[in-house]
């Protein structure tokens, strides 16, 4: 109960902070998604509670976002879904592993809202691969710190 | 058990994918109301922590004199329109009259910046009189409009936004254009400008004010580079307003 609150609480400081001040940084913080990067942490760390998590984060998005309503659900679901099945085997405290599973999930939860976007809000956008591939960069570089401060906050 | 459940959120998503945006706004609505109080504390912490030191003071010094700035500016702007008009079309002018902008100062909340969105959310809505298509600026020029209001919020879409179109006038040689929100870069793109335009690399962009949401006169950018697109010219123009350090906006009636 304590550990689900305190996941919770992370979730929501991720999203103040993804909706407040980190826009406002310099490049390439500002290229920084707390929430996509607490998620992927819970999706690796936390997979008995996964679905709650991806329901939580995606509901949060869904809020905040003008997208239609259940794009970010539907998505993050799929993604931690997708986190899930690829994780089993797999050594996950591996620099490497870190920054492959955070790139993949910011380039998989942006194509797949933008495409579903496309399908049910109409607005269809170039994907502009190149500023894609740099912001999975920067968030899978800065990853394996995110998750190190998260996992020293909930020992 | 897990496959049921995951099974029960997809149909969910795509019964909610369904429903149109009308019937799911109230429930957005509360949730941004909900949410907007550590909002407002998260961005002026920020700010506070990026900005200024003697926070609460030029806060409320500067709410006043970006409101009394961007009303002088907008004047000043729409004298300088009325003096060219004026040599254009002397007798027309006698007749003519504008009504006064009147002004209404909001703060910032928060940011939905992504590849696709350029949103702020503000802190005022229908209890401060927002209203929807009420245009944001500050003293540096043009920000956006009003597309959503909330009890206690309102969202704006940023000129910056893809989706934003604003009816657009080069400053030197009057021809029209539209500017639209990039799709990838910083710089917005005044398109359908005539093929034979002779507008130069740094001349003032207004709004035209056709489309009757800009007024005219609102300062958007400078032309930075010109492309010669075939059928017509399109200029790419630099925004005058820096999104990233808007911390109070005054939005117009």
């Amino acid at each position: 109960m304590k550990k689900a609150v305190l996941n919770l609480l992370i979730l929501f400081f991720s999203l103040f902070c993804e909706y407040t001040f980190l826009p406002l940084l310099p490049f390439p913080l500002n290229q920084l998604s707390f929430i996509l990067l607490s998620f992927v942490f819970f999706s690796l760390y936390e997979t008995h509670r996964f679905l709650i998590i991806a329901i939580t984060t995606g509901l949060a998005k869904d809020i905040l976002s003008s997208s239609p309503w259940g794009i970010y659900t539907l998505t993050f679901f799929l993604s931690g879904y997708l986190i899930l099945k690829c994780s089993k085997g797999i050594i996950k405290d591996k620099v490497g592993v870190k920054l492959a599973y955070t790139f993949i999930t910011v380039i998989l939860v942006s194509l797949l809202s933008r495409g579903m976007e496309g399908i049910w809000g109409g607005n269809f956008y170039i994907f502009n691969l190149g500023v894609l591939f740099k912001r999975g960069l920067i968030n899978g570089i800065f990853f394996p710190l995110w998750s190190g401060l998260l996992s020293w906050i909930r020992k | 058990m897990k496959r049921k459940l995951g099974f029960i959120i997809i149909l969910f998503s795509f019964i909610f994918l369904s429903i149109p945006e009308k019937h799911i706004q109230k429930i957005r609505h509360y949730g941004i109301e909900f949410l907007s109080t550590p909002f407002s504390l998260f961005t002026n912490l920020s700010f506070f922590f990026l900005h200024h030191t003697d926070y609460q003071r030029i806060i409320k010094e500067n709410k006043l004199l970006s409101e009394e700035n961007i009303r002088l500016r907008l004047e000043n702007s729409q004298l300088n329109y009325l003096r060219e008009e004026n040599q254009q079309l002397r007798d027309l002018l006698s007749f003519k009259e504008n009504t006064p902008f009147s002004t209404l100062a909001a703060e910032v909340i928060g940011f939905d910046y992504s590849e696709t969105r350029r949103l702020i959310f503000l802190a005022s809505g229908a209890k401060e009189k927002m209203r929807k298509e009420m245009v944001c600026l500050n003293q540096q020029g043009l920000i956006g409009k009003v597309i959503e209001v909330g009890e206690g919020f309102s969202k704006v879409m940023c000129i910056n936004d893809p989706n934003s179109r604003v009816p657009a006038k080069t400053e030197d040689t009057q021809e029209f254009g539209l500017v639209y929100g990039p799709l990838k870069g910083d710089y917005l793109r005044m398109r359908f400008l005539p093929k034979e335009s002779k507008t130069k690399i740094g001349a003032h962009v207004f709004t035209s004010g056709l489309g009757s949401v800009y007024p005219k006169g609102i300062t958007i950018g400078i032309i930075a580079e010109i492309i010669d697109e075939g059928f017509y010219k399109t200029a790419l123009i630099k925004p005058m307003v820096d999104f990233s350090k808007l911390e109070t906006v005054v939005c117009i009636k």
